[in-house]
């Protein structure tokens, strides 16, 4: 398992080093002058010296990349060019968004895909089975951006007066303003005075309505978050309804599965604690694999759904050629999927014991 | 069909010869088709791919306007909008309104010629894309498998033990060695690994890197251009590259590379010791002739089952990155772009983002289906009844 452990997380040591080039490239590789790509064409020469010195574009490339590296370590992701302001206070104020939609997304995924691989593997070629497979293969064909703009109309204007109306933009309800944990708890008596850990987790709008015991404005959270977190987990919800199936279909074969029929256990205890408890395996590390779908959904969907999240900032950061905006919010969500596929990988590996212990 | 089974059993007790197999089994390839056409799926996808073709190609006669041209000033029309483009003949209009199948888009353009001639594009994208993707995929992956060392030749021999500078190893000596180096405070130490490090590891790393460099070089890189969400490094080329349909086609084709080159490596290694490569060399064929008419063909089927379903894929980003506004620039008729210049008017003409939406997906479905159908069929691994 050590051996293991260490050769997992020392491979991740050259992607990351790769990550970082590729994100160090993308900047210099802009055609044109560096200095005008970024402040415009209209830069005079001296603002240019100035902004080669600040930035150390007068070095080397070798040396440029060395300080790119000590400021990302160091959590310097340089300046955003439009807001002027630093980047990790960005992503720091923004991914709380982009972070509560994911992982609700992919809970949807999981509770709704994994019980119905489950069902079509166990009555296979049946009506159900057909159905969801062919309803899983549509899902994983549906653009995702398409599917958000349907679901707001749907439940945004032809249900609308009726109790299933869901509200198509924001987080919150116009006029609800949120009571950062830290402010209930007078743990920091403005935003100013708050770490930046505290405004995260006081942004995650759902974790800050339980830590203040604010029922109401939890309701209203969950509410504004079920249409794009449909949205979003649609195609991951496909693809582990599939993995579960066959996965299941496997077990299902196997001769302990029989053994566990013939010791006359329950037909639910056979399926779901025998033949459903191994199939789950290979469905863990799916969910590694699907971090860049729900990213890839949720830079698509956020401007659909009028979120201020990560991903809507990166799109605007490109329309408006803000680069080291791109850049940085580009190397902490690579940064971040390496680490993601790491931990997916190390679970597997926890997970099944013909891996951990060999 | 034959049971497997009994049929090598039959062929080692009096091996047919190849006229006989071709009699009994078919060719591959008739035996690829005949399994083709028997799966359900496949055919579906086929036929809507077909379908999609038709349309793309006899676009000019089954569209019944110009896509760009505009419908304001002409007699019907007036121009208010979108209000204007609520009549939509697929949903019954009055027979004195002019028709228009899907309706009128934001700048009084119909919307069924446009849907139609947005078929052009996205197939052109998502083929092209693919067939680049897998020209380089394929020849970075035969590269890289065909000059993998074997496991012995790059293991190196320090103070009697063998240290293989194989895989994450070389990565231990590489970053570990300089460390105690500089960090270790006994100075005998520090000499000691210091002149392990110059006269064992080095030569051994650099005579391992040597061996393996186009391996590890391809490999690696293919391994960071993976560990980025595919959209997000479309988005990121593209930034670089600038906005356009030729970029966004470059850009898609870049993130699947890594695919594809990895489905060519793994096919290389599989199959790189087998004897009647051992063979070839001995007959002192060059490497090239080696690669691309003993190796390649075994890599073909994996590489066309996922070429399909990475056409689909192919069309789907593309579609997202239009819809950014970083793909085809209007009045180009792409889908995606279509959606995007209507999306802010989904609550009153919802129907400018349902239909280029439903073409999306449907042309996706139809390469999704023919591809897990052509990986039943082909994959005679998967072929388990």
């Amino acid at each position: 398992m050590l051996r293991f452990l260490t050769r997992r997380i020392l491979f991740t040591i050259p992607v990351l080093i790769g990550i970082l080039i590729v994100t160090f490239a993308l900047i210099r590789l802009i055609p044109g002058d560096p200095c005008r790509a970024v402040l415009g064409e209209r830069a005079t020469d001296e603002i240019c010296d100035a902004y080669f010195q600040r930035y150390g574009l007068n070095e080397s490339i070798p040396t440029q990349f060395l300080i790119y590296v000590r400021n990302v370590l160091q959590g310097d992701l340089g300046n955003s060019l439009r807001y002027s302001r630093p980047v990790t206070d960005l992503l720091a104020e923004r991914m709380p968004t982009t972070v509560e939609l994911a992982l609700a997304a992919l809970l949807f995924a999981v509770v709704v895909g994994v019980p119905l691989g489950v069902i079509s593997a166990y009555r296979h070629n049946s009506a159900v089975d057909v159905t969801t497979m062919l309803g899983a293969n549509v899902g994983v064909s549906m653009p995702v951006f398409w599917l958000g703009l349907m679901l707001s109309y749907i439940f945004g204007v032809i249900l609308k007066d009726t109790p299933f109306a869901l509200p198509p933009t924001g987080r919150l309800t116009a006029g609800l303003s949120p009571e950062p944990f830290y402010i209930a708890w007078g743990l920091a008596e403005t935003e100013r005075l708050a770490s930046p850990l505290m405004i995260f987790i006081s942004r995650l709008n759902i974790l800050n309505a339980i830590l203040t015991l604010n029922g109401e404005l939890l309701l209203d959270a969950i509410r504004h978050l079920i249409l794009p977190a449909i949205a979003v987990g649609t195609i991951p919800l496909a693809i582990i309804a599939r993995m579960t199936r066959s996965s299941v279909l496997e077990t299902l074969d196997q001769d302990y599965v029989r053994t566990a029929r013939s010791k006359g256990l329950r037909e639910f205890v056979v399926v779901v604690n025998h033949a459903v408890r191994n199939a789950l395996l290979p469905v863990v590390t799916i969910i590694g694999l699907n971090f860049g779908l729900l990213i890839s959904g949720a830079v698509l969907t956020e401007t659909i759904f009028g979120l201020t999240g990560a991903g809507r900032t990166l799109v605007d950061g490109i329309t408006s050629r803000d680069y080291t905006l791109v850049q940085g919010f580009t190397v902490v969500i690579a940064v971040a999927f390496v680490v993601i596929n790491l931990f997916t990988d190390l679970l597997y590996a926890y997970l099944d014991p013909r891996i951990r212990l060999s | 069909m034959v049971n497997p089974t009994m049929a090598t059993a039959d062929a080692l007790a009096n091996p047919p010869t190849i006229q006989e197999e071709r009699r009994v089994y078919g060719s591959l390839w008739q035996e690829a088709i005949k399994n083709l056409r028997r799966n359900r799926s496949a055919v579906l996808g086929m036929i809507i791919i077909a379908i999609l073709l038709l349309i793309a190609i006899f676009a000019p006669v089954i569209a019944t306007h110009d896509p760009l041209q505009s419908m304001i000033g002409e007699p019907g029309h007036t121009g208010r909008l979108p209000a204007r483009v609520a009549c939509i003949h697929a949903f019954g209009c009055p027979a004195e309104e002019p028709q228009h199948l899907m309706g009128l888009d934001l700048n009084a353009r119909d919307l069924f010629s446009r849907v139609v001639y947005g078929s052009r594009v996205s197939l052109f994208v998502g083929v092209t894309s693919v067939t680049f993707a897998i020209l380089i995929g394929s020849t970075l992956g035969l590269i890289a498998g065909y000059a993998a060392g074997s496991t012995k030749s790059d293991s190196v021999n320090f103070f009697g033990n063998q240290i293989s500078l194989r895989g994450w190893r070389r990565w231990f000596w590489i970053i570990v060695f300089p460390v105690i180096t500089v960090w270790d405070r006994h100075w005998i130490i520090r000499l000691i690994v210091f002149i392990g490090t110059l006269t064992v590891v080095v030569p051994g790393i650099v005579l391992a890197l040597i061996m393996q460099f186009p391996e590890e070089m391809i490999m690696r890189f293919m391994d960071v251009l993976l560990a980025f969400p595919s959209l997000l490094l479309a988005i990121a080329i593209v930034t670089v590259l600038g906005p356009g349909l030729q970029n966004a086609l470059l850009a898609i084709a870049i993130v699947a590379v890594p695919v594809y080159a990895r489905l060519a490596r793994a096919s290389v290694l599989s199959v790189k010791e087998s004897e009647y490569i051992t063979a070839n060399r001995a007959l002192g064929a060059n490497p090239f002739r080696i690669l691309f008419i003993h190796i390649l063909p075994n890599a073909i089927t994996p590489l066309i089952v996922q070429g399909t379903l990475g056409i689909g894929t192919a069309v789907l980003e593309a579609a997202a990155l239009s819809f950014l506004g970083l793909g085809a620039q209007p009045p180009t008729p792409e889908w995606g772009a279509i959606l995007s210049e209507s999306r802010n008017y989904v609550f009153t003409a919802p129907h400018l983002v349902f239909f280029p939406g439903l073409a999306i997906m449907i042309t996706v479905l139809g390469f999704n289906l023919l591809g897990d159908g052509m990986r039943d069929a082909l994959d005679p691994r998967l072929n388990r009844n």
